[in-house]
C-alpha cells in the first residue's frame, strides 16, 4: 500500500508534492488581474485589513521587512516609504508571474532603491538567521503546502524580538455571517472569477482553500508550536479575516 | 462601546487619505513636516473614547488606530478641548483642560503646522477641472466670499433674532431676564413669608 504523504489543494485530496504545481497554476492564471479580482471581491475592504496589518506591524525607518506572498506588491509598496532609504523591503513570492506584477508595479510607481525581490519557498527561505526587523505574509499561509515547516522557517529569518503578522481568512464568528459568506464564496466568487478572468476554478479553489485553513485558535496554537512568544490574533469583518501575531523571544 | 478594528481602521484611513490630500496642495507645511519625521503624536480622547495616533513620515502623515512602541508625545481629554487646543490661534494648555506628557515641544509643531496650513484650492480644483475652467470657478468663489466676509459677524445675531422673533421658538432675552427677576422676587417673598412665620409660631411657643 502506498505511504505517500497527502494535502489538501481546496476540498480535494492530492499528493504533498503535487500542491505546490497546482497552487502555482492557479496564481499564473489569476496574476496579471489579482489587484482588479481583490477590489472587486472585497469590495476594497481588503486595503483596511492590509492597513492594520501595517499599524500592527510597528515597522519605522530603518527598518528590514520581508514580506512574504506579497505577490503584487501592495504591503511592500507601503513597507517602502516607512522603512526609507535606511531600511530594506523584501518582496518574496514563489510564483515568478505574481512577483513580476508586483516588481512592474512597484518600479512603475517610482518605488526603487529599497525594495529587493526574491523568488523564494516560505517553507525554506534562503535568508540568513536573525535578517528581518518584520515579517508579513497576507493571504499566502494557506497556500503553503507544509505551514508549521513555513512557520519555523520565518521564525529562523527572524531578528530576536521581531514580528510575525499572517494576514489571513479565517472563520466568521457569527453563524448568519457564516451562511452569508458561504452563499457568496461559493456562488459570487466563482461567477466573478469567469467573468472577469475567465476562471471560474481558481476561484472555486480559493473558496475552498479558506475552508480548509485552520481557524483562528489553531493557528496561534500553530504558531506557538514553532516557538513564536505572545502569540494573538485579532479578527476583523466578523472573524472573516484574522491578523495573527507572534514574536520571536 | 467598541467599533472594531474594521470600522476604525476605516474611519483612520478616511482621514488619513484626507489630510494627505490637502497637504498635497500645501507644499510649505509638506516641508515643515519633515521636521516632524517619526515622533508619533497619541491622540487620546476621553470622550468619545477613542485613541489615534498619528506618524509623520517624509511629506506625509500616518493615521493610525494602533502602534507598537512609545510615542513622542500624548494628548489626553475631550476630544473637542484636544481640537480646540490644536486649532486655536492662542492656544493655553493650562485652560484647555487637556494633559499633555512627552515633548511639549511637538504640540507646538502641530499646532504651527495647521496655523500656518495654506492650501491652493485652486490647484486642488484644476486637478479635477483642468486650469482653465478650475481658475475662472476660483475667481467666482473668491469674489463670494468677498461680500459673504463682512457679514459673517452679523450672522450670530441674525440667526438669534430669526429663531425668536420669526419662527418664535424661543423667547427673547428680554423676556427671559423679565422671568427670571419675577422668579427672584418670589422666592425673596416665599423666604420672607417662611421667615416670618417661623418668627411668629417661636413667639407663640413662648407665650
Amino acid at each position: 500500500m502506498s505511504d505517500e504523504r497527502t494535502t489538501h489543494f481546496g476540498y480535494e485530496t492530492v499528493k504533498a508534492e503535487e500542491k505546490a504545481d497546482r497552487v502555482a497554476d492557479v496564481f499564473h492564471s489569476v496574476a496579471a488581474k489579482y489587484d482588479l479580482m481583490n477590489d472587486l471581491m472585497s469590495g476594497g475592504i481588503h486595503r483596511l485589513w492590509k492597513k492594520f496589518t501595517l499599524e500592527l506591524s510597528g515597522v519605522r525607518n530603518g527598518n528590514c521587512v520581508l514580506d512574504i506572498a506579497g505577490g503584487t506588491g501592495d504591503l511592500s509598496a507601503k513597507f517602502a516609504r516607512l522603512v526609507g532609504t535606511e531600511g530594506k523591503v523584501v518582496l518574496a513570492d514563489i510564483n515568478d508571474s505574481m512577483l513580476k506584477v508586483g516588481r512592474d508595479k512597484l518600479t512603475d510607481k517610482g518605488i526603487v532603491g529599497n525594495v529587493q525581490y526574491a523568488q523564494a519557498d516560505a517553507q525554506s527561505l534562503p535568508f540568513p538567521d536573525n535578517t528581518f526587523d518584520c515579517i508579513t505574509i497576507a493571504f499566502g499561509l494557506r497556500n503553503v503546502t507544509d505551514k508549521d515547516k513555513a512557520l519555523q522557517s520565518m521564525l529562523r529569518v527572524l531578528k530576536p524580538g521581531g514580528r510575525l503578522l499572517v494576514l489571513e481568512f479565517s472563520k466568521p464568528q457569527n453563524r448568519l455571517l457564516e451562511k452569508a459568506y458561504d452563499l457568496y464564496s461559493f456562488r459570487l466568487l466563482p461567477i466573478m472569477g469567469k467573468l472577469v478572468t475567465n476562471d471560474a476554478d481558481s476561484y472555486r479553489y480559493l473558496a475552498e482553500s479558506i475552508r480548509m485553513h485552520p481557524d483562528q485558535e489553531t493557528l496561534k496554537g500553530m504558531m506557538e508550536t514553532a516557538g513564536f512568544s505572545a502569540c494573538k490574533y485579532y479578527n476583523m469583518t466578523g472573524g472573516v479575516v484574522a491578523i495573527h501575531k507572534g514574536i520571536k523571544a | 462601546m467598541s467599533l472594531g478594528p474594521t470600522v476604525t481602521t476605516a474611519l483612520a484611513h478616511a482621514l488619513e487619505t484626507l489630510v494627505n490630500a490637502a497637504l498635497k496642495y500645501d507644499p510649505g507645511t509638506k516641508q515643515q513636516l519633515l521636521l516632524l519625521n517619526g515622533n508619533v503624536l497619541k491622540i487620546n480622547s476621553t470622550q468619545p473614547s477613542a485613541s489615534l495616533y498619528l506618524y509623520p513620515v517624509e511629506d506625509q502623515i500616518h493615521i493610525y488606530t494602533h502602534w507598537e512602541g512609545e510615542s513622542a508625545a500624548t494628548l489626553q481629554g475631550n476630544l473637542v478641548n484636544i481640537l480646540g487646543l490644536l486649532t486655536n490661534p492662542s492656544p493655553s494648555l493650562a485652560a484647555s483642560g487637556v494633559s499633555v506628557t512627552g515633548k511639549v515641544s511637538l504640540l507646538g509643531a502641530y499646532q504651527q503646522l495647521l496655523h500656518n496650513l495654506d492650501i491652493d484650492w485652486e490647484d486642488a480644483l484644476a486637478a479635477l477641472l483642468g486650469n482653465l475652467p478650475a481658475h475662472q470657478l476660483a475667481n467666482i468663489l473668491r469674489s463670494v466670499a468677498h461680500r459673504i466676509k463682512p457679514r459673517q459677524q452679523y450672522w450670530p445675531q441674525f440667526l438669534g433674532e430669526f429663531i425668536t422673533e420669526e419662527l418664535q421658538a424661543t423667547p427673547a432675552k428680554a423676556e427671559v431676564d423679565a422671568f427670571n427677576r419675577d422668579v427672584d422676587h418670589l422666592r425673596q417673598a416665599t423666604d420672607r413669608l417662611l421667615a416670618r412665620a417661623e418668627s411668629l409660631l417661636t413667639t407663640h411657643h413662648k407665650n
